[in-house]
């Protein structure tokens, strides 16, 4: 298992606007790490699962402009040992109202939420 | 290892098609001109040495023919190009990644885990059902024909029931499962004899 990436870098003052798919990348990043039940985010093995925009990189997010100009975002996550589903809903209740209150709901088509790994009581010394 | 095949098999795909694009190229110049000139297909073949070649190969392939220590090299070699082929469509063939369990996949969005990490929410929700002592669950994610299956094995100790503990792991694993495209089956056994219990 690779070692989940958990800080996403704060855009420098003097960098230029983050574009609307950045933008909507780290609220929904920074969404779904506030859900009870996710640990971190996940960049992959290799690395790739980044949005990356200059100075900016938020591992474990894509943002994917399609064709009809909005945006459809997924999500690489750890996670504890919980029902997969419900957890899934309420990260995407957070999203959606993230990108609500920024302005960007209707950027925002769908949330992929994918399991990358569990992390189970014994490991995480809750129980 | 299968990593290491598929990039063995995307260089060998590369090589092979530049050489054939290559040949390709020449064969459509040397069919400019006909006969015997310099650009013809007889010019070519006289270019690469074919004659020659025709003669070499015909000695080689007499002796391998017959019995001796070359037929059993060439045969040797025989086989490992085979193997080597064979290993390389694994790399190309082999599956790119882990396949997920998709758990619902609607207008706001899919949700899909990997099997290990699936199997182990399962284990730490089966593990936590009373009167299980062990639990060890296999995903097998769902294919073209046939849907996915959880199979989870617990173990219980003799004054047990196998089949509550089985009715209980059901329900631990319910929310779990529930919209997933996999089915639970649940075997429950008593721990062996001398078994620790943990």
């Amino acid at each position: 298992m690779t070692a989940p990436l958990t800080g996403s870098q704060p855009p420098r003052p003097d960098s230029a606007a983050p574009s609307e798919r950045v933008l909507l990348a780290r609220l929904a990043l920074d969404a779904a790490r506030d859900v009870p039940g996710v640990i971190s985010a996940d960049a992959g093995r290799f690395g790739t699962r980044v949005t990356a925009d200059r100075e900016e990189r938020l591992p474990g997010v894509l943002a994917t402009a399609l064709a009809d100009g909005g945006y459809a975002v997924e999500l690489y996550l750890v996670c504890e040992a919980v029902p997969l589903h419900p957890l899934a809903e309420r990260i995407r209740e957070r999203v959606e109202r993230a990108a609500a209150s920024a302005g960007l709901a209707a950027a925002l088509r769908y949330v992929d939420v994918a399991i990358e790994d569990v992390v189970t009581p014994d490991e995480t010394g809750i129980r | 290892m299968t990593l290491l095949l598929r990039v063995l098999a995307r260089i060998v795909v590369l090589v092979l098609l530049v050489a054939l694009s290559l040949v390709g190229l020449a064969v459509a110049v040397f069919s400019i001109q006909g006969g015997d000139r310099p650009l013809s297909l007889p010019g070519l073949a006289e270019q690469v040495l074919l004659p020659e070649a025709e003669d070499d190969v015909g000695d080689y392939l007499g002796r391998v023919e017959a019995p001796g220590p070359l037929a059993k090299r060439s045969a040797l070699a025989g086989a490992g190009a085979v193997l080597a082929g064979a290993l390389l469509l694994l790399g190309v063939l082999a599956p790119r990644r882990e396949r997920l369990v998709v758990f619902g996949k609607g207008t706001r969005g899919r949700l899909a885990a990997r099997r290990r990490p699936l199997a182990r929410a399962a284990e730490a929700l089966a593990a936590q059902v009373r009167g299980v002592t062990e639990a060890k669950v296999r995903v097998r994610p769902p294919g073209r024909v046939r849907g996915g299956q959880l199979r989870v094995r617990v173990s219980h100790p003799r004054n047990q029931q196998g089949r509550e503990v089985e009715q209980r792991v059901h329900g631990a694993l319910a929310p779990l499962v529930e919209s997933a495209a996999v089915k639970p089956r649940v075997e429950a056994r008593p721990r062996k004899r001398g078994a620790r219990v943990e």
